[in-house]
């Protein structure tokens, strides 16, 4: 086990410098921040001043080193645009992303994983049926539209909830609820596939000729197969959770990293942009290490490959 | 399942009000929410770029020079009185016992500082191009102050209105990015609090030397998908929306929530033309395809259609509000063969691919006008490569880095100056940021009419400049903008023609 | 299998289908609701949009942007990731490592934020949106398949099959991947339906297949702000979309039925 961590530690980090390489070359062939920084009259000479002093007619290699230095730091320079440290701007922000996602992927979960048992333990019913048809309309159905909708019936109409922005946990339960019935539906189909292959293997059925309770069955030998999809599935997401967030972040007011860093890549303010991939990355690089030593867990036949 | 949840809607709709009148979450009284559509980046008024931020400032930072809402003249602001001794210098005499809100001494030594400070090129402020004509600021006395402008300076009282006097002390001792977060004024509302995205909060200053303000508390929240601001006023969660698309209207007047107040405003919408193809080689720069593109477009349609009557067709960029407008220079009529004939003069008889960007913000229904003008384009065999940005902070740096390839949407509203050197110069002066022309004659022109005292040179060089901006299609003009702000029932407000948001004027109803 | 054959048709027969241009606007009868409303017109049979255009007309072509842009996207991923997948798990060591790592790599990088920006680096449009929509999908296949993959590798017909002297390429062919079909279906047909969500997303972030081109998702991003007053903006290509899905669905139970290697192990005992 410990060479196996050991191995999946090594590969987060490395990740994480791939990660910033990437970034960094991606912004380099991007454009150039000097034209950025400066208004367009500006003469020759404060170009090339700003060239230097921002270091950027160093070779390439030079360049990554150094920002590569600066960001072990914790320094990614002040942003273009908010003339504010990049890395502030973005952590002050990161808790309401985080809070988002965290609470959208856990009730994902909890919508999927019950709807999901519950369908291949039952197959071709009307509770398959039923959960199958709320998959696709969750899977049709966009955020935005799904959060306009929610805020008109939930908050404009019924008065249950903030119709937007972030101010305690009852302005958290749409845009959470939104997230969830994003994430929950591709969740719930693998839920319900990997319980079907697995209740029509012989070993189940084995158990169930002997006899067994079906509840024993469920959480002895086929949950914990469906674990190993699942526990990936839920890794994938939490990178792909930031498709969905950006949209609801923009629907429901709330002030997190998503639309920053939009706006960010499409202004190119490096120092955000820069900051944001790195540390997003690094977050998104942390849940896979989990989920893979989860998975490790699960299934040792992994770890001992 | 859609139909359901609007059949479901409709019912909570009709049902909820009564079961729940009186909700929860509406704002408290004393507070006053106004949604805007975008974030602020900075609280520092010489820094900050947009005229949103402009608006938002007002509330906190005095100018030397105030507007009238009614009449839109120049009056007293913390000048009580200025004198133009000769043609390059004004006299100011500052208004007394006004005080900062951290009590610092407003003096003609503050007043200096200010204006150095806009002038400092190490400050890169955006203000600066509209001041680097003041050569001295001389203190007269402790509340006199004498401006020496290199050159006759005409649009220098109208340009005041923009100059936010700062607390000197205050910047000195804590620097210049303790204040673009924490910004101390003069103004009519002391800052309470920002919360970067999420809210920025003032309140009523107590010791204000004009009068004071019935709304105690303002947070400004940046909302930017007008849908759910709309929301939030159905559900009395916000008092104030800059921006209402006209197809909306009906929403807020039948919610029984809100009313719809309008004004005509100095803002202009136009097309603007990449002519010096200063984002790259394209069509546009020929002028028979300006022109074909000029008679392509119904705009008294669109302003009938799209905006609901709202809005004044315009035959050229500045507003007939302002100073220096050219009332004789009549719109490009509507006209798609001839623009089809110009097309094919022009060798595009085949059609053509413009890019065609559009943004979000200031321009009322952009998307819906930016819609309606790629369909006119189409219907004369010119394809276009649209994009919208939804954020005008993301657009204007886009615009002002010369990014913006072949045609886009522009809009201008001159920070409420009502000179037409205000949008004539920023536009088509070489050495401008926003310009995406360039010519010697353009140029020439606009240093007279900023550099002028006698109006009637000034008139007959904006006339100039008119005419050559027609006559060779460099911009098309389409209309002055009327605004359409959404106020909720709780208070009484009414739009003004400078386009700004002034909520210290706002009170409350009974 | 019906529903998505009747989109299909829509998309290829669009031209000879569509009462009217989908991109010729008449501003004067914009917003016009579906001819059964009052107000409505025989003329727009699902009305108009804020321009003026038949809607209709436009849920018609939209079929074809938005099922090609679902379609090719998924294709372009599912190939990717199932290669990338199978070599990495059928093979393990060092070649496993480096594509692992690569999986890793592609899905560590902020999704949103990689396919922005390069849409803002090679602007946005029909074909950049695929590739955006490709290159950024195929890490889910390829995470899954390998799981899969490693597992299958040690049931008793891989084992058997290697130890009779099986070519890897026999194995795979014969043994791993019919019994992949049933992830690989399921997996795309969620995928097809979600790449066409995603459009919707950029869409509404005014990055999507740009305008006037009508995709549903685009369409969908306009009605959003009419759902007070004009239902069907948002409500027919919200329709089309979830009928589209609903389809995209049933034929992958459909092909999962006909695939399932549990059906098709235990039937010879």
């Amino acid at each position: 086990m410990r060479g196996y961590i050991a191995d999946r530690l090594v590969d987060t980090v490395l990740t994480c410098v791939a990660i910033s390489f990437v970034v960094f070359a991606f912004l380099h062939l991007a454009g150039d921040p000097a034209m950025v920084l400066l208004p367009p009259e500006a003469s020759k000479e404060a170009v090339a001043g700003l060239r230097r002093s921002l270091g950027l007619d160093d070779p390439f290699l030079v360049q990554y080193a150094r920002f590569l230095g600066h960001a072990a730091r914790g320094d990614f320079g002040d942003s273009f645009i908010i003339r504010d440290k990049a890395l502030g701007i973005l952590l002050e922000r990161a808790p309401a992303t985080l809070e988002l996602a965290v609470a959208g992927l856990l009730l994902g979960v909890l919508i999927a994983v019950p709807l999901g048992i519950l369908a291949a333990f039952r197959p071709r019913t009307w509770l398959d049926h039923v959960a199958s048809i709320a998959s696709i309309v969750g899977q049709a159905v966009p955020t935005f539209w799904l959060g306009i909708m929610l805020i008109l019936v939930f908050a404009v109409s019924l008065r249950l909830v903030p119709v937007s922005g972030r101010d305690g946990w009852r302005s958290l339960i749409l845009p959470a609820v939104c997230l969830g019935v994003y994430l929950a539906p591709i969740m719930m189909r693998l839920v319900r596939s990997g319980m079907l292959e697995v209740l029509g293997q012989d070993y189940i059925r084995t158990a169930r000729a002997k006899g067994i309770a079906e509840r024993v069955i469920l959480w002895k030998h086929a949950f914990k197969n469906v674990g190993i999809p699942l526990v990936t599935m839920i890794g994938l997401q939490f990178g792909r959770l930031l498709a969905g967030t950006v949209v609801i972040e923009v629907v429901f007011a709330w002030p997190g990293i998503g639309w920053l860093t939009v706006k960010a890549v499409r202004t190119l303010d490096y120092p955000v942009v820069q900051a944001s991939v790195v540390v997003l990355g690094a977050g998104i690089a942390l849940v896979n290490l989990a989920t893979d030593l989860l998975i490790g867990y699960l299934d040792p036949r992994i770890r001992y490959r | 399942m859609t139909r359901l949840i609007a059949a479901l809607f409709a019912f909570t709709l009709a049902a909820g009000p009564i079961a729940l009148a009186g909700s929860a979450h509406a704002a408290p009284r004393g507070q006053l929410v106004a949604a805007l559509d975008s974030d602020r980046e900075s609280l520092d008024p010489h820094q900050a770029t947009g005229t949103i931020d402009y608006m938002v400032l007002m509330h906190v930072f005095d100018h030397l020079i105030a507007r009238n809402p009614e009449s839109m003249k120049l009056t007293p602001g913390l000048a009580e009185s200025w004198k133009f001794v000769d043609d390059n210098t004004w006299d100011f005499r500052i208004r007394k016992g006004v005080k900062f809100h951290n009590g610092e001494p407003l003096t003609a030594e503050t007043v200096k500082f200010s204006i150095e400070r806009v002038l400092d090129p190490a400050q890169k402020s955006y203000l600066r191009d509209r001041f680097k004509g003041i050569t001295q600021v001389q203190v007269t006395d402790e509340f006199g102050i004498r401006l020496k402008t290199e050159k006759p300076n005409p649009v220098l009282l109208e340009r005041l209105t923009n100059l936010a006097i700062v607390p000197p002390k205050y910047v000195k001792e804590k620097g210049d990015a303790h204040i673009a977060k924490n910004p101390v004024g003069s103004g009519p509302y002391r800052f309470v609090e920002w919360a970067r995205g999420q809210r920025l909060v003032v309140e009523a200053h107590p010791g204000y030397w004009g009068p004071e303000p019935a709304v105690k508390t303002l947070v400004f929240r940046p909302i930017l998908d007008v849908g759910t601001a709309i929301a939030e006023m159905l559900a009395g969660g916000v008092d104030f929306i800059r921006l209402v698309p006209p197809d909306q209207i009906p929403v807020i007047e039948a919610s029984g929530k809100g009313y719809i107040t309008s004004a005509p405003i100095i803002r202009v919408i136009y097309l603007n033309f990449d002519v010096v193809g200063s984002a790259g080689t394209g069509p546009v720069q020929n002028i028979k395809v300006r022109q074909a593109i000029s008679h392509a477009i119904d705009v008294d349609g669109i302003i009938q259609h799209v905006l609901g009557g709202r809005g004044l067709r315009l035959g050229t960029i500045v507003n007939p509000m302002k100073f220096g407008y050219d009332a004789s220079i009549k719109p490009v009529p509507y006209d798609p063969s001839r623009a089809k004939q110009l097309l094919t003069e022009a060798g595009y008889a085949g059609g053509m691919k413009l890019d065609f960007t559009t943004y979000a913000g200031s321009i009322i229904a952009s998307r819906q006008v930016g819609d309606a003008l790629a369909g006119y384009l189409g219907k004369v065999g010119i394809q276009t490569n649209r994009q919208h940005i939804e954020d005008i902070g993301l657009f204007s740096n886009l615009e002002k880095t010369g990014k913006l390839k072949d045609i886009y949407l522009g809009s201008w509203g001159s920070w409420s100056v009502f000179d037409a050197d205000m949008i004539l110069y920023p536009r088509f002066h070489s050495s401008e940021a926003f310009a995406y022309v360039r010519d010697p004659k353009l140029d020439q022109w606009l240093d007279v009419g900023r550099n002028t005292v006698d109006p009637k040179r000034r008139m007959e060089a904006y006339a100039q400049v008119q005419r050559f901006l027609a006559e060779n299609s460099l911009v098309f003009p389409m209309y002055a903008q009327t605004s359409v702000m959404a106020v909720s029932n709780r208070i009484s407000y009414k739009a003004a023609s400078d386009e700004t948001i002034a909520l210290w004027r706002a009170t409350w109803k009974n | 299998m019906g529903i998505v054959a009747t989109a299909a048709v829509c998309a290829v027969l669009a031209p000879s289908l569509a009462p009217h241009d989908p991109y010729s606007q008449d501003i004067a009868t914009r917003l016009r609701p579906p001819a059964w409303a009052p107000m409505g017109s025989p003329e727009h049979l699902l009305g108009t949009d804020h321009v003026g255009r038949d809607y209709l007309s436009r849920i018609l072509y939209g079929a074809r942007i938005s099922l090609a842009v679902g379609i090719l996207a998924v294709a372009c991923s599912g190939l990717l990731g199932v290669v990338v997948g199978l070599l990495s798990g059928f093979y393990g060591g060092p070649l496993d490592r480096a594509l692992t790592f690569l999986t890793n790599l592609t899905l560590t990088f902020p999704f949103m934020l990689l396919a922005i920006a390069m849409i803002a680096l090679m602007g946005s449009g029909f074909v950049n949106m695929i590739l955006v929509l490709g290159v950024t999908g195929w890490p889910i296949y390829a995470r899954v398949v390998r799981a899969e993959v490693m597992s299958l590798r040690e049931r008793e017909f891989v084992v058997a099959g290697t130890a009779l002297g099986g070519s890897p390429a026999r194995i795979l062919a014969a043994h791993i991947l019919p019994n992949l079909g049933n992830l690989i279906v399921v997996l795309a047909s969620v995928e097809v339906a979600r790449m066409i969500i995603v459009e919707s997303f950029f869409s509404y972030l005014g990055l999507g297949v740009p305008p006037p081109a009508p995709s549903w998702g685009g369409m969908l991003s306009e009605g959003q702000l009419y759902v007070l007053t004009k239902w069907w903006l948002a409500t027919f290509p919200g329709l089309a979309i979830l009928v589209t899905v609903l389809g995209v669905n049933l034929i992958g139970d459909a092909l999962r039925d006909l695939l399932d290697p549990a059906l098709k192990t235990a039937a010879p005992g």
